[in-house]
């Protein structure tokens, strides 16, 4: 079993963050920020600034805010996360994806609750963007069939 | 929710998808009109082997969400659901879809909600009852109509 460490990414411009539907597993078919694995010589905020330009073609101008981290366990051995969450309010560059990934679009902030989303992410989405002193250290555990069991703020 | 065990995906069909999709159809016993693989998203495994398809049909103002086949191996794993979720992402509400009212809880865990046939688009409505009639004769099960209204 190993950890999987990673970032997501929320851009975030008048009101809206820059949302991807995937076409790749994990969370297949669903909404969720741009992201993804941090490579072994990188830091995390390093990954999150590779991620973002990568599947998005913005470059993230200043610091990366880190919001969150959250542990998601389970009793599977590929669903054993580590995240590390960013806010990145100031970037430039025009958006482009080659849509491997998924397809990406700027969502309201108030609807992205509405969209097939990951449930944690419902859950912390509010954290992300809410202005609070953070970061905040969540964790989430799930059941065999990647039920949300419980979580909690630490 | 899947893990990432299997390595799904789910890619826009080609032109060369477009014979394993109408024999896919015709073998589950879909409905064999407007099968344009230029509608179509398919998912796959690692090997490349179609694992489900989806698509939204269009005609004469409707926009019909049908097609949804999952490989039977890979059911009850939330791939049609994902199937959905990309199918749906690049369309505007409403969309509508018609099922045997077994299915009705499944697709309202998708945010469609049933409603009643003469509240359908004519296209829809003429389509259904034909369908309607077919469904009733042959399997004694009930059609109905749903909208996911975004």
């Amino acid at each position: 079993m190993t950890r999987k460490i990673c970032t997501l990414v929320y851009a975030l411009r008048d009101g809206q963050v820059l949302m991807m539907l995937r076409r790749k597993q994990p969370n297949l078919g669903q909404w969720i920020a741009p992201g993804g694995k941090v490579e072994l010589d990188e830091s995390p905020m390093e990954g999150a600034v590779r991620e973002l330009a990568e599947e998005t073609g913005l470059r993230a101008v200043g610091r990366p805010e880190l919001r969150l981290i959250i542990t998601e366990t389970s009793p599977l051995p590929d669903w054993q996360w580590l995240m590390f969450v960013y806010l990145v309010r100031e970037f430039e560059g025009e958006l482009s994806s080659d849509g491997r990934e998924g397809e990406l679009a700027w969502v309201p902030i108030d609807q992205v609750a509405t969209l097939p989303i990951p449930q944690a992410d419902a859950i912390f989405f509010p954290w992300v963007i809410d202005g609070s002193p953070g970061p905040l250290s969540l964790k989430f555990e799930y059941d065999a069939d990647l039920h949300l069991l419980d979580w909690r703020i630490e | 929710m899947m893990s990432d065990g299997l390595e799904l995906r789910i890619r826009p069909a080609t032109a060369a998808d477009e014979r394993m999709i109408k024999a896919t159809i015709k073998r589950a016993g879909l409905d064999r009109t407007g099968l344009n693989w230029r509608n179509f998203q398919v998912a796959e495994d690692k090997a490349g082997v179609m694992a489900g398809l989806c698509q939204v049909r269009r005609y004469r103002g409707v926009r019909e969400l049908g097609s949804l086949y999952v490989r039977p191996d890979l059911r009850g794993r939330g791939l049609g659901g994902a199937l959905i979720n990309v199918c749906l992402a690049a369309e505007q509400p409403p969309v509508h879809l018609e099922c045997i009212e077994d299915r009705q809880s499944f697709y309202e865990a998708h945010d469609f909600q049933r409603i009643p046939l003469w509240e359908a688009p004519p296209a829809l409505r003429i389509k259904s009852m034909i369908g309607t009639t077919g469904a009733w004769l042959l399997y004694r099960k009930r059609v109905i109509v749903m909208v996911w209204l975004g």
